[in-house]
């Protein structure tokens, strides 16, 4: 994967990354995202409880696969905006993806295959449902 | 990169003010400002190098900071924010 | 979950007459691919995800518990609270290495995460989404006294507020104060006083 933040550094922010959140209210404020604090807890969807456990898998010490500190980085590639937007296990499978990549144990085709194919079936089982 | 202690419990120290798009553990709010050091947590795995590599098993010196809420953005008097920070992060402040 | 479309189809559990979000696609395909290329095996992921159901803050409040009412367990946890939790009998050694703050009469604890959203997950279970959130993570190093307000935890003015942000790989947990006239109660009684909030720092431990 290629290093280019440089270009995620927008002016308006100074120099700040997208994740770096210490303080920066008016910076929340501007991309219209509500600061109070929500303590209503939902259940995870199913999807989110295996996407932690795969992160909790892929980064656990001795494995020696994506260590926390490669996680992190991936987990920092991102715009402010698109940063704000996704929710937290959304970011954390993109950047999974991203850092598997880079690190070969997928090609970036072969996840393209992949994701066109749980897309297909996804849609498959949709036309069944509502046949 | 030295590996020894380099700051003393009680001394103050201010954060480099560098802005990098590397991947590194010291939050914006805090470049720039002035704190002290409480605690000297020994060497650890050193995470600008290990973001990039699982070769990289270098250490670095690692300090617990203490900021005044008043110095970072003229907060309150009664405020306080600790945070771990490598010793290349810092610089002696004359007091 | 029946639905008008449902007609008996074996379907995953995930999927219903709605299309797969981006996020499920995502996840389906990273983990069958991974999978696939044998770096991990389902099995693996059921056992995590077991593991992840098993942590709780309720392991978090018996150890608060068991120091309000042993001095000595309290000396060695706040020193060297890995330490203090393997001599309980738990094997913590593959954990991130933890920091417990004790709150006191004059100082309350808070903990954050600003850089991304670290947490003694095996002391307190899962993070709660609030602790995740962008106006947290920004909020709480900078109006402390107003968030806490906010989750119904009124300080007053001379009380100092130190907020832990843990940007580093040391995960934070809070020792909160023994409400007083709780001293006396057996450990169970006590350790059901602890809440995860209060082990945060957004909340403490109330008479029930």
């Amino acid at each position: 994967m290629r290093d280019d933040r440089k270009s995620m550094i927008e002016p308006q922010s100074g120099g700040r990354l997208a994740h770096d959140l210490g303080g920066f209210l008016e910076h929340l404020l501007c991309h219209g995202i509500d600061v109070s604090i929500s303590k209503e807890e939902t259940l995870k969807q199913p999807y989110e409880e295996r996407t932690d456990a795969l992160l909790l898998l892929l980064s656990a010490a001795g494995r020696g696969l994506l260590n926390v500190h490669a996680m992190r980085r991936a987990s920092e590639q991102f715009n402010h905006e698109d940063y704000l937007k996704l929710s937290y296990y959304d970011r954390w499978l993109r950047a999974m993806v991203a850092l598997c990549i880079e690190e070969g144990i997928f090609s970036e085709e072969e996840w393209l295959v992949k994701r066109q194919q749980v897309k297909r079936q996804s849609e498959a089982i949709q036309r069944r449902k509502s046949d | 990169m030295t590996e020894v202690q380099e700051f003393q419990i009680g001394q103050m120290v201010n954060v480099k003010s560098v802005c990098t798009n590397k991947h590194h553990r010291v939050p914006f709010y805090l470049k720039g400002k002035i704190g002290k050091v409480t605690e000297y947590l020994g060497l650890v795995e050193n995470p600008e190098s290990a973001a990039y590599s699982k070769y990289n098993l270098d250490v670095y010196p690692l300090y617990r900071v203490c900021f005044k809420q008043t110095s970072l953005w003229g907060g309150e008097q009664n405020g306080e924010i600790y945070a771990d920070l490598a010793g290349k992060w810092l610089f002696e402040v004359e007091v | 979950m029946p639905t008008e479309h449902s007609h008996g189809h074996p379907t995953d559990p995930d999927i219903d007459a709605h299309a797969l979000s981006e996020g499920q696609i995502l996840e389906m395909a990273l983990r069958e691919l991974l999978i696939e290329k044998g770096v991990v095996t389902q099995p693996e992921l059921n056992e995590q995800m077991n593991r992840t159901a098993s942590q709780s803050a309720s392991f978090g409040a018996s150890v608060i518990a068991r120091a309000w009412k042993d001095e000595e367990f309290k000396r060695i946890l706040l020193n060297n609270p890995k330490a203090a939790i393997t001599d309980l009998g738990y094997d913590v050694s593959q954990m991130p290495d933890l920091v417990i703050v004790e709150n006191k009469s004059q100082i309350h604890n808070v903990v954050v995460c600003t850089l991304c959203s670290c947490y003694p997950r095996y002391m307190l279970g899962p993070p709660p989404e609030w602790y995740r959130s962008a106006a947290y993570r920004a909020r709480i190093v900078r109006d402390p006294r107003e968030v806490l307000l906010e989750f119904g935890l009124k300080l007053p003015p001379d009380i100092k507020i130190r907020v832990y942000d843990s940007t580093a790989d040391l995960r934070y947990m809070v020792m909160p104060l023994c409400p007083q006239g709780a001293e006396s109660m057996p450990i169970d009684k006590l350790a059901a006083l602890v809440t995860r909030d209060s082990m945060i720092g957004v909340g403490t431990p109330r008479l029930l």
